[in-house]
C-alpha cells in the first residue's frame, strides 16, 4: 500500500486527536514521545528544508533522501536535546541536518563515483564546445571537499572557524579549499560560456 | 597607490578573501586599496560574490513524496522509537540543570580516572571487532608471516577464492595519497589468496618483506571484478618490533597514508586504527603524534578530555623549544612541526618549520609542498608584505623541486607563487616544468592558456601517456576500484592525451596526423564512458576540411554541435562558414539532436554501470557487522 506524502489536510487530521490547539513545544514533546503524527507534522513543515540542505550538499538526491530519512528517524531522541521555541528549530534543524549529511558524505557510501568525470570536467574546462553549466551543475564538478566548504560558506552562512569544526580541518585549510572552490567554479562556469 | 606592490594585481585567493570581509575593513588593506582603485580587479570580486549568490539562489527541490512513506514505515519498527522520556526524568528546572551538572561532573570524573589508567595503553593497536578483515599477529614484524581471515559479505559469499590486493607503504613521505593525483600509483600487487573454509569464511597467509614496514590491503573477487575494502579506504597492517612494541617508522609510513591531514573527507575506516593515538602513546616526544591528531580539546563548545592530555599549544611550545635549537632534525620531524603548525592554526610557524624542511632538507619529498602551501597562507594572512616575502622564497621553492625525487602535490600552488612573484626567466623555467609534474589537469590547464613555451614538452609527455597501454602489467591490480574501473579511467586519460596532440598537430599545419590523432582521441573516450562529443570532433572536422573531405567535416560538425544546447548553434554557425551552399541546416539540427540523444543515452548507461557497482559497494557497507 503506498501511503502518500502527509500534506496540510493530514496535519489538520490532527484534530481528530484534539490536538489541535497544540503549541509548538507540545508538538516536539508529542514526537519525542513517539507521536508519528508529530512527526508528519515536523516532516511537512520541514522535510523541504532538510531535504534541500541534503540534497545541496551530498549532490545527490537518493543520498539527500537517506539523510532526510535518518535524520527524521533520529528526530524524536535528538528533540530531547533542543530546548528552543519555534524561532529557533529552523535554525537548529537546519544545522543537524548539514551534520547529518556531513556524517553521510564520510560514510562512503557514495565515493566510487565521484571522481572520473570531475576530473575530466577540470581537464576539459577551457574547451568551449562542452556542455553549458549552470551553478549546480558545475558545483556537482567540485570534489566533495571544496563543494563542502563553497556549500556551508555561502549558502549555509556558517563561519571558516565552524566548518573547520564541523570537518575537522584548520581554518586555513577551510579558507583554501573555499577559494580553490570558487577559482574552479568560476573557471568552470567560464569555461562553459 | 604607488610602487611595484600597487602594479601587480592581487591574486585570485586574495580577491576571494577579500571579497568575504566587510566593506570598511577591506578598504584599508592593500588588497582593498588596489580594487578601488582597478576595475578589472572588481569585475572578480563581483564575479566571486554572484558565485555566492547564484548558489543561494539554487532552486530547492522539494522532499519527494514517497520519502515520508520510507520514513514512517521505519520508524513504525518497534526499536526505532526509544522509550519516551519525561519531564520529570529529563530533570527540567533548576533542580534537574544542578542534577545534569552533578551528574556530568561524575561521569567527567570517572572517564578522567579510566581515561587516566588507561593511558598509555599496551593493548593492541588494532580494534578487529568491527572489520570483516581480521589478521594475526596485530603488530607482525618484517619477514614474518601474517595469517589473514576475512568474512566476506554476502555478494562475495559464492566465490570459491578472492585475490588480496596489496599496497607495501614505503618509509614516510613517499607514500600514494601523496601523489593521489597520479594514477600509476593506484596500483598495487596481488600478494595472496583466500580461500573458503568450511565455516564459509575466507583464509589464507601473506608473506611480509624483510622491509615490511606496513601494508594497505583490499579484497578482489576476481569473478565480478569488484573489490571491497574497510568502508571507503584500505585495510592497513602495521608493523612492529620483535619486543612486540610499535615501531616508529611503521606509524610513520601508516600516518602517512591512514591519516594525511588533506584527505580527511575520506577518513571513515571500519578498521579502528588511529595511528595519531598511537604514536602519542608510545613516543610522545615525536611530533607526529601531534602532527596527525583529529581532535585538541574543546570542539564547539563540548569538552573533551583528551584536552587534559593534549594541550596542544602547550606541547608545541615545549617541542618548539627542544627542536628549534637543534641542529641536524630529521626531515620526518620538520615535516610534522609543518603540520603541528597548520593544526594550531599558526600560518608564521608553518612558514618557519616549513622553509627550514626546504632549506635543510630540499630532496624530502614533501619539501616543496609545505613550503608552497606556506606562501600561500601567508599570500592570505598578510597581504600587505607578500611581494618581497614571497619573492625571497622562490629560491628555496625551486631547490626544493630540483630535488625531489618525484614530482609532487606542491607544484600547482609553487608554479603560480613563481609566475605571480618571479623575473621572467623564473616564470618561464616554471611553466616548462608544468609537463614533468605529471598531472594531465596540469598540462591542460597549460595548453589552454597558451603557455607558448611548454607546449611541445607537453605535447611530449602526453604522446607518452596517449601510447601507454591500458592493460594492467601481470600480478597488479588497483588498489581502489575494479580493474574494470581503472581501465575506463585509463582510456579516459588517454582519449585526453590524444585530444591535446590532436589540437597540437593541427596548429602545427599537419592535417594527416592530426586526424588520426583525432580518431583515436574520440575512440578512446569512448572507451572511457565520456558520452558528452569532445572537441577532438573539432579538431577531426578542420583537419578533414584541410584535406578537402567535406562530408566528413559536415559530419563532425554536426556531432560536435551536439554538445551544445538546442538554442547556441555555433558549430553550425562553422559549419555553414565553411561548407557554404552545401550546408544543409534542417538535416544538421537533426543530426544534432540525434547525436544529443545517443548522448544522453551513453550517459545513462555509463550512471546505470556505475550505479550498479556502487550498489553492490553500499550493500558490502550495511550489511558489515
Amino acid at each position: 500500500m503506498d501511503m502518500p506524502r502527509p500534506t496540510p489536510g493530514f496535519v489538520a487530521s490532527l484534530a481528530s486527536h484534539g490536538d489541535d490547539a497544540l503549541t509548538f513545544r507540545e508538538r516536539l514533546d508529542h514526537t519525542i514521545a513517539g507521536d508519528a503524527m508529530a512527526l508528519g507534522e515536523l516532516f511537512v513543515s520541514h522535510g523541504d528544508l532538510v531535504f534541500a540542505t541534503a540534497r545541496r550538499l551530498t549532490g545527490s538526491a537518493a543520498d539527500a533522501e537517506d539523510v532526510t530519512q535518518d535524520l527524521f528517524i533520529r528526530l524524536p531522541a535528538a528533540l530531547r536535546g533542543f530546548t528552543g521555541g519555534h524561532a529557533t528549530f529552523d535554525a537548529w534543524i537546519r544545522r543537524v541536518a548539514v551534520r547529518q549529511a556531513l556524517m553521510h558524505l564520510r560514510s562512503g557510501r557514495r565515493r566510487r563515483e565521484t571522481s572520473v568525470e570531475g576530473v575530466a570536467s577540470l581537464v576539459m574546462r577551457d574547451d568551449n564546445a562542452l556542455e553549458r553549466l549552470s551553478i549546480d551543475g558545475a558545483l556537482e564538478r567540485l570534489s566533495p571537499g571544496h563543494r563542502t566548504v563553497f556549500l556551508l560558506k555561502e549558502v549555509e552562512g556558517y563561519e571558516h572557524s565552524e566548518i573547520a569544526d564541523l570537518l575537522g580541518i584548520s581554518v586555513a585549510n577551510s579558507e583554501v579549499r573555499l577559494h580553490r572552490a570558487r577559482r574552479q567554479l568560476r573557471d568552470l562556469l567560464r569555461g562553459s560560456r | 597607490m604607488s610602487g611595484i606592490l600597487g602594479q601587480l594585481h592581487p591574486t585570485f585567493d586574495a580577491l576571494s578573501a577579500y571579497s568575504d570581509s566587510s566593506d570598511v575593513v577591506a578598504a584599508r588593506t592593500r588588497v582593498g586599496r588596489h580594487v578601488a582603485g582597478c576595475s578589472s580587479c572588481r569585475e572578480v570580486v563581483e564575479e566571486i560574490r554572484g558565485l555566492g549568490g547564484a548558489a543561494r539562489a539554487m532552486r530547492a527541490e522539494p522532499a519527494p513524496s514517497h520519502l515520508w512513506l520510507r520514513i514512517r514505515t521505519t520508524a513504525s519498527e518497534p526499536r526505532a522509537l526509544e522509550p519516551v522520556e519525561t519531564r520529570a526524568a529529563a530533570g527540567t528546572g533548576a533542580l534537574g540543570r544542578r542534577r545534569r551538572l552533578v551528574a556530568a561532573m561524575l561521569t567527567a570524573v570517572a572517564a578522567a580516572v579510566v581515561a587516566v589508567t588507561a593511558w598509555p595503553r599496551t593493548a593492541g593497536l588494532h580494534a578487529a571487532v568491527t572489520s570483516r578483515l581480521t589478521f594475526a599477529p596485530s603488530r607482525p614484524v618484517p619477514g614474518s608471516v601474517v595469517t589473514v581471515r576475512y568474512d566476506a559479505p554476502e555478494w562475495m559469499k559464492d566465490a570459491t577464492q578472492l585475490v588480496l590486493v596489496g599496497q607495501f607503504v614505503r618509509p614516510s613521505g613517499l607514500n600514494p595519497s601523496f601523489f593521489a593525483a597520479r594514477m600509476e600509483d593506484a596500483l598495487a600487487d596481488s600478494v595472496g589468496v583466500l580461500t573458503r573454509d568450511a565455516d564459509g569464511s575466507f583464509g589464507g597467509t601473506l608473506h611480509l618483506p624483510s622491509n615490511f614496514l606496513a601494508v594497505q590491503l583490499s579484497v578482489l573477487e576476481p569473478v565480478r571484478d569488484q573489490e571491497a575494502m574497510d568502508g571507503i579506504q584500505s585495510w592497513i597492517i602495521i608493523g612492529g618490533s620483535p619486543t612486540r612494541t610499535p615501531s616508529l617508522a611503521s606509524l610513520l609510513a601508516a600516518a602517512e597514508v591512514r591519516d594525511n591531514p588533506f584527505s580527511r573527507d575520506d577518513a571513515a575506516p571500519r578498521q579502528n586504527v588511529d595511528v595519531a593515538d598511537s604514536l602519542k602513546r608510545y613516543f610522545p616526544r615525536h611530533p607526529a603524534g601531534w602532527a596527525y591528531s583529529r581532535s585538541y580539546g574543546v570542539s564547539r563548545g563540548r569538552f573533551d578530555l583528551l584536552r587534559f592530555f593534549d594541550g596542544a599549544e602547550r606541547k608545541y611550545s615545549s617541542l618548539y623549544s627542544e627542536l628549534w635549537p637543534r641542529r641536524g632534525v630529521d626531515a620526518e620531524r620538520l615535516h610534522d612541526m609543518v603540520m603541528f603548525a597548520h593544526r594550531i592554526d599558526e600560518p608564521a610557524e608553518v612558514l618557519r618549520w616549513a622553509g627550514r624542511l626546504a632549506e635543510e632538507h630540499p630532496e624530502d619529498p614533501r619539501a616543496l609542498f609545505d613550503l608552497a602551501s606556506a606562501l600561500h597562507l601567508l599570500e592570505l594572512r598578510t597581504p600587505s608584505s607578500l611581494g618581497d616575502s614571497i619573492r625571497a622564497w622562490l629560491p628555496a621553492l625551486d631547490r626544493a623541486y630540483r630535488s625531489a625525487p618525484v614530482p609532487n602535490g606542491g607544484f600547482d600552488d609553487a608554479l603560480r607563487l613563481a609566475v605571480g612573484y618571479g623575473d621572467t626567466a623564473t616564470i618561464a623555467r616554471w611553466r616548462a616544468r608544468g609537463a614533468a609534474n605529471g598531472r594531465i589537469g596540469n598540462m591542460w590547464m597549460m595548453a589552454s592558456r597558451k603557455w607558448a613555451p611548454a607546449r611541445d614538452s607537453v605535447a611530449t609527455e602526453m604522446r607518452v601517456r596517449a601510447e601507454r597501454s591500458c592493460a594492467l602489467p601481470t600480478g597488479r591490480l588497483p588498489l581502489a576500484r575494479s580493474a574494470t574501473e581503472w581501465r575506463t579511467r585509463c582510456e579516459l586519460y588517454r582519449g585526453m592525451a590524444y585530444g591535446y596532440l590532436s589540437w597540437h598537430t593541427l596548429q602545427q599545419a599537419r592535417p594527416r596526423q592530426a586526424l588520426t590523432e583525432a580518431d583515436s582521441a574520440i575512440v578512446a573516450m569512448r572507451r572511457g564512458e565520456w558520452c558528452t562529443p569532445s572537441r577532438a570532433y573539432l579538431d577531426h572536422a578542420l583537419a578533414a576540411l584541410a584535406l578537402g573531405d567535406t562530408a566528413m567535416a559536415a559530419h563532425d560538425f554536426i556531432v560536435e554541435q551536439a554538445a551544445y544546447p538546442a538554442t547556441s548553434t555555433p558549430m553550425l554557425d562553422s559549419a555553414r562558414v565553411h561548407l557554404g551552399p552545401r550546408f544543409d541546416r534542417v538535416a544538421s539540427l537533426a543530426g544534432a539532436d540525434s547525436a544529443r540523444r545517443a548522448a544522453r543515452v551513453c550517459m545513462e548507461e555509463a550512471r546505470m554501470r556505475r550505479q550498479a557497482r556502487n550498489q553492490r559497494l553500499a550493500g558490502d557497507l550495511r550489511g558489515a557487522p
